[in-house]
């Protein structure tokens, strides 16, 4: 791995005697996306607060770029995306960008350059005149995209970018994102969505404080010593009760005429197969891949369950 | 200091200005209605007012005393009263503020110099009674001395800067401030303040925008239309009002550039500490409207209030400048002349700038 341009070390925040950091550490490459997913209030925003210099660690040490926030021209030199739209609504997205561009210092021939290439790769160019406030949620996001790009960073912090955003919208996020990704900008994408946390290139679990699991959403989705198999037929929910009881299988999730099966290492396929003869002939099982947000989901009903 | 940044800041401020109906009719139109308003509105003197007449004497000294009276811009005689009862309904009524009765003697009893006459007022507006009260005083006064009948030691006096004693000549210089209060306190006040509420602060973290540029950008347009204000203020009192400028016109607008720069640091204090717009807006009013309406000697002498009042007004940077603004006007003087009233203006000008800027730096831009 590249050195990182973003490294979290040994971060710990409380807001008063609520510890919501606890030691968070991580680490973000060139040319990286790393999503931090977890729960609503489970610390995200803090840490991407930390992450840019606004919010002060009780403990730890934040670096971006090899630089601390001692040196306080480095917070000019990242991009911020807040949760929210944080440009005004009031203003143009033509004025709103020239704004940012003034702000970063740029000359009238370098801004009228970069606004142009921006407005090309958020394919904005025919609405320049258009208030901010009149954007649809998707163009909002990429006009704030856009505007924290005009510094041109090599290193970003996104909090929950598409939230209340549509598929179609989303999806022409994450394309311009990619774009900014293979430019070797180090991003930290903060989501409480699963879905987009498997388009990341590696995700850390914000849980309780802390970074439970890390790793690529494939890694994250394989759950050590098991795997997935699909149950499928017509009469699939009466054999709910005896699937749970065969040997090797240790949760099933039932949905429409399918059941998911977490079974062990050792349970492969023609062994469920040979135990489900007994069950119901009518029923067929097949190896499924995992799916980052169905396993995530599921373990969190299965800590749910052991909670009792 | 980045000048670009500087700009930047001043130039986005516009536009919200110029995109917000409402405050730009705030900044505009608000100068003119409070100063017509308070103009005419405001009055410390009386005209016209409507006196009941009861002449018992029926004699050629009673009716040239009616005549005294009738003369004075400042009544207007009601006839055809019968008795006593008829004035105390019609002061009942409200038809008139005051009653005057003449009685049976007043001839004979004028010419051994023991005239009476009576006046029954309305005393449910005090002040109104008062003010009708020395007018009479007045022309019983005048008439007394032009038939001899001047008491041995008499007041000869005379009034300087506003001779006819019009109450307007005192008020618009008065109304200006407070005109300059509201806008440039009340204005500022909301534009911090919008910034934070908005979350763009956030965004503006991370750019290189120091706090300095932030808060100078912030100030600079309302600071323009506030200038503007003054001039469209100053033009109504000249050329509507008549007040005459007898100072000199570099004075006046270098002491209200002053005094518009300290209400819009208060403002602009308001809006860091109170953080949203609606606690800003009614806090600055209460700091700013109200202290430079009732404490700034504006309407109220500063001398009859109470002593600890009088103290509290030292707080009050209007109290300064509606004093400074009346001696510009009225009595030619010069700002640099006034150093007892300039002093303690640019004291607060330095103490706000120190502690705007100070508290500014905790809004998390780049020092």
């Amino acid at each position: 791995m590249a050195e990182p341009i973003i490294r979290l070390h040994e971060v710990s925040f409380a807001y008063g005697d609520e510890l919501v950091l606890q030691g968070v550490s991580l680490a973000v490459a060139p040319g990286e996306i790393y999503g931090l997913v977890g729960a609503d209030g489970a610390g995200k925003s803090t840490l991407l607060r930390i992450a840019v210099g606004q919010l002060r660690p009780d403990a730890g040490e934040v670096t971006v770029l090899g630089q601390s926030y001692a040196d306080p021209t480095l917070r000019a030199r990242v991009a911020y995306m807040p949760q929210g739209f944080g440009l005004y609504p009031d203003l143009s997205v033509q004025e709103n960008l020239e704004f940012f561009a003034d702000l970063h210092g740029l000359s009238k021939s370098a801004t009228a350059v970069r606004i142009r290439d921006l407005l090309a790769r958020t394919g904005m160019q025919a609405f320049t005149d258009r208030r901010a406030g009149k954007l649809s949620g998707g163009m909002m996001q990429k006009l704030a995209l856009a505007c924290a790009l005009m510094s041109d960073p090599r290193a970003m912090f996104l909090d929950e970018p598409t939230t209340g955003v549509d598929p179609v919208s989303r999806r022409a996020f994450w394309q311009l994102l990619s774009g900014v990704r293979a430019e070797g900008v180090a991003i930290l994408y903060a989501t409480a969505n699963l879905d987009e946390a498997e388009r990341c290139d590696r995700v850390g679990m914000l849980q309780d404080g802390g970074i439970r699991r890390e790793g690529t959403p494939v890694e994250l989705a394989r759950v050590e010593g098991r795997h997935e198999m699909a149950v499928s037929g017509p009469r699939v929910r009466e054999a709910l009760p005896a699937l749970r009881n065969l040997p090797g299988v240790e949760l099933v999730f039932p949905r429409g005429r399918t059941a998911t099966l977490w079974v062990t290492d050792d349970t492969d396929a023609r062994t469920l197969r040979e135990a489900l003869r007994g069950i119901d002939t009518q029923l067929a099982v097949r190896e499924v891949y995992p799916n980052l947000q169905e396993t995530i989901l599921r373990q969190l009903a299965l800590e749910e369950a052991a909670r009792g | 200091m980045n000048f670009q940044h500087v700009r930047a800041m001043a130039r986005k401020e516009w536009w919200h200005l110029l995109r917000d109906p409402r405050s730009l009719a705030l900044m505009l139109l608000m100068p003119t209605m409070l100063l017509f308003l308070f103009g005419y509105a405001i009055r410390l003197d009386i005209s016209d007012a409507p006196i009941a007449v009861l002449d018992e004497s029926h004699s050629a000294a009673s009716r040239t005393l009616q005549a005294r009276f009738d003369a004075s811009h400042a009544f207007t005689l009601r006839h055809g009263y019968a008795s006593r009862r008829e004035l105390r309904e019609a002061l009942q009524r409200g038809e008139v503020w005051g009653a005057l009765v003449i009685p049976p003697d007043y001839a004979r009893r004028l010419q051994q110099g023991q005239a009476r006459v009576q006046l029954l007022l309305d005393g449910v507006d005090a002040n109104t009674a008062r003010l009708v009260q020395n007018y009479a005083l007045l022309v019983l006064d005048n008439l007394a001395r032009e038939t001899g009948q001047s008491p041995a030691l008499a007041l000869q006096d005379r009034v300087y800067y506003n001779e006819t004693r019009e109450s307007r000549l005192a008020i618009v210089p008065g109304v200006i401030a407070l005109v300059m209060a509201v806008i440039g306190a009340l204005m500022t006040s909301l534009t911090i303040a919008r910034e934070m509420e908005l979350g763009n602060l956030v965004m503006l973290r991370t750019t290189p925008l120091t706090h300095g540029e932030f808060l100078i950008g912030k100030l600079a347009p309302y600071f323009v239309l506030g200038m503007v204000d003054l001039a469209v203020a100053t033009g109504a009192a000249i050329w509507v009002f008549d007040v005459p400028l007898r100072g000199s016109l570099v004075g006046l607008v270098g002491i209200s550039a002053v005094f518009l720069l300290v209400v819009m640091l208060q403002g602009a204090l308001i809006s860091i500490l109170a953080g949203n717009q609606l606690l800003a807006s009614q806090v600055a009013l209460v700091q700013t409207f109200l202290p430079a309406f009732l404490l700034s000697g504006f309407v109220f002498a500063i001398e009859n209030m109470p002593v600890v009042l009088q103290y509290v007004t030292y707080l009050v940077p209007a109290r300064f400048y509606v004093s400074l603004s009346k001696a510009i006007f009225l009595k030619g003087l010069a700002p640099w002349m006034l150093w007892s009233v300039t002093g303690p203006l640019l004291l607060m000008l330095a103490v706000l700038a120190a502690l705007t800027w100070r508290r500014a730096r905790r809004l998390g831009l780049l020092p």
